[in-house]
């Protein structure tokens, strides 16, 4: 069975395809807006331009014909309303000239489900981070459950945000771990786990306040926030009594936050898995991939409309 | 012996002495896992003592050193594996909300109220490990107190967590600002992301 997935919830359209189980497509284009953060229409306007391009591309790699697609996928959100509604009219469009069934995927669920097929993990807990998402996810009766969260921006726009405001580009993780790995001194930046949750807003701006030498402060602004997610982690990983970890998202593409994970779960004897990085990232493989998974399932999209503020335990989990 | 490990200490059981020592978490940079350690030890037992003045059932804290409690054992049944098959639920949550209701008469927050840091002995409900907890007046703290609460009974008893919740916030109503309390959870409760 051929799925096509399509991935269009914030600054990357992209186009997976999946064969079975063996991606034989993952294609995409990203928005990079010239100066400060995503415009949602000029990110849409790019998806709408860039979007049969991609498609062609990932056909062409894929080496079948469009015939050969058994089903469309599309991330149905959460993401930026603009956006979401470029992927899904496309993906409508494609369902109806193929005549084939089309599937509406949850994007963090889809972040867990791709993490699951690259790595054997049975039951893990995911610790997702990325520029919009912060959550530390589990299955616990028929849903992926959100044990902790961000409760204002995700990690991966903070340390953007800090970046930019100090003339960084963008993405500003690669540069800000490139100049943390020169910070020799601590600074003291607010620890705010509150019960399960995380707030990242305070140490941001203390990060941006406080007069110290900019490598010092990429130093502990990373080791702040990374060890914030780790005990998170840890915590739901106590709570549920699971010794998998994966982490996905953005955000993992960090060495160090891979090393602290690494550490944590050898500690208490759990297991750590990575995904390889272009299924970390925003990418529409996952998209197809969960769309199957869900379609042999016998999950069925009725209501194609977007569902921007789509949460992860909203998803009722049928499949294995 | 040690006969538990939770996400960030280690139990030791020494006749009938419980000893939690906060381990070394080797991941984080040693300022931040010193500084987290220490103030957490201090401040929990400072916080069993003054739950315990509050009328609240807590261990009896003998001893601390700079990262480690020694209390007193309390033998009993953990609510997380309890509460599901608990023919006696209404009474249990009924406790619950009347432990929180005079935890946050004292302005003592407990920061981690998790169906994992509730012990049942006999009839009464304890709450442990205040490694979290802080003191405060503040109305949204003493929410967002009960919103941890309420989210994991929700990721953790997800099918029952309603009729848990509602008991709850019930008994609850016995401290005299719960009300103000009760409005600003329902602020929170929509104020997080994708809802």
């Amino acid at each position: 069975m051929i799925c096509l997935g399509i991935e269009s919830t914030a600054h990357t359209f992209g186009i997976g395809i999946v064969q079975n189980k063996t991606v034989i497509a993952n294609e995409k284009k990203s928005y990079q807006p010239e100066k400060g953060g995503l415009h949602p229409r000029k990110t849409a306007e790019h998806h709408a331009e860039v979007c049969g391009e991609v498609l062609e591309k990932a056909i062409n790699k894929s080496g079948i014909r469009i015939e050969e697609i058994d089903l469309i996928a599309f991330s149905q959100g959460p993401g930026l309303p603009p956006c979401l509604k470029i992927g899904a009219v496309f993906a409508r469009t494609l369902a109806k000239k193929l005549g084939k069934p089309l599937i509406g995927v949850n994007h963090c669920v889809a972040h867990l489900e791709i993490g699951k097929l690259f790595t054997n993990a049975k039951d893990p807990v995911l610790l997702y981070a990325s520029g919009a998402n912060t959550q530390v996810i589990a299955l616990e009766s028929g849903k992926y459950r959100v044990f902790g969260e961000t409760i204002d921006v995700g990690v991966g726009n903070m340390l953007d945000t800090f970046g930019r405001n100090k003339g960084l580009s963008f993405p500003a993780g690669p540069e800000i771990e490139r100049l943390a790995k020169k910070g020799e001194k601590y600074v003291e930046l607010p620890y705010t786990v509150k019960g399960m949750d995380l707030a990242f807003g305070g140490i941001l701006t203390q990060a941006e306040r406080v007069k110290e030498k900019m490598e010092n402060v990429c130093h502990s602004l990373q080791e702040t926030v990374f060890a914030m997610l780790i005990e998170v982690s840890e915590r739901a990983m106590s709570h549920t009594q699971k010794k998998e970890l994966i982490l996905g998202g953005g955000v993992a593409a960090n060495k160090r936050l891979n090393d602290m994970c690494k550490i944590m779960c050898e500690e208490r004897g759990a297991k750590f898995y990575t995904v390889p990085k272009q299924y970390c990232v925003d990418n529409a493989a996952m998209i197809a991939w969960t769309g199957l998974k869900m379609h042999k399932s016998g999950v069925k999209t009725p209501d194609t409309r977007i569902i921007r503020n789509y949460r992860t335990d909203m998803v009722k989990i049928t499949w294995k | 012996m040690e006969i538990g490990r939770g996400a960030e200490a280690i139990l030791i059981l020494n006749n009938n002495l419980l000893i939690k020592n906060r381990v070394e978490k080797c991941y984080r940079l040693k300022e931040i896992d010193e500084k987290l350690r220490k103030e957490r030890t201090k401040k929990e037992a400072k916080l069993l003592s003054d739950a315990k003045r509050a009328g609240v059932k807590t261990p009896t804290v003998f001893n601390t050193t700079k990262t480690s409690i020694e209390m007193e054992f309390v033998e009993g049944k953990l609510l997380r594996d309890h509460i599901n098959k608990a023919r006696n639920w209404e009474m249990i949550c009924k406790k619950i909300g009347e432990n929180i209701a005079k935890l946050h008469e004292n302005n003592i927050i407990h920061g981690d109220l998790t169906t994992s840091n509730m012990i049942l002995k006999n009839e009464d409900v304890y709450f442990i490990d205040f490694g979290l907890g802080y003191e405060s007046k503040r109305i949204e703290d003493k929410a967002i107190d009960l919103r941890v609460l309420e989210k994991t009974l929700k990721a953790k008893h997800c099918k029952r967590s309603d009729e848990f919740f509602k008991k709850i916030i019930k008994s609850y109503t016995t401290y005299e600002k719960s009300n103000e309390v009760i409005n600003r959870l329902e602020k929170i409760q929509v104020r997080g992301r994708y809802l």
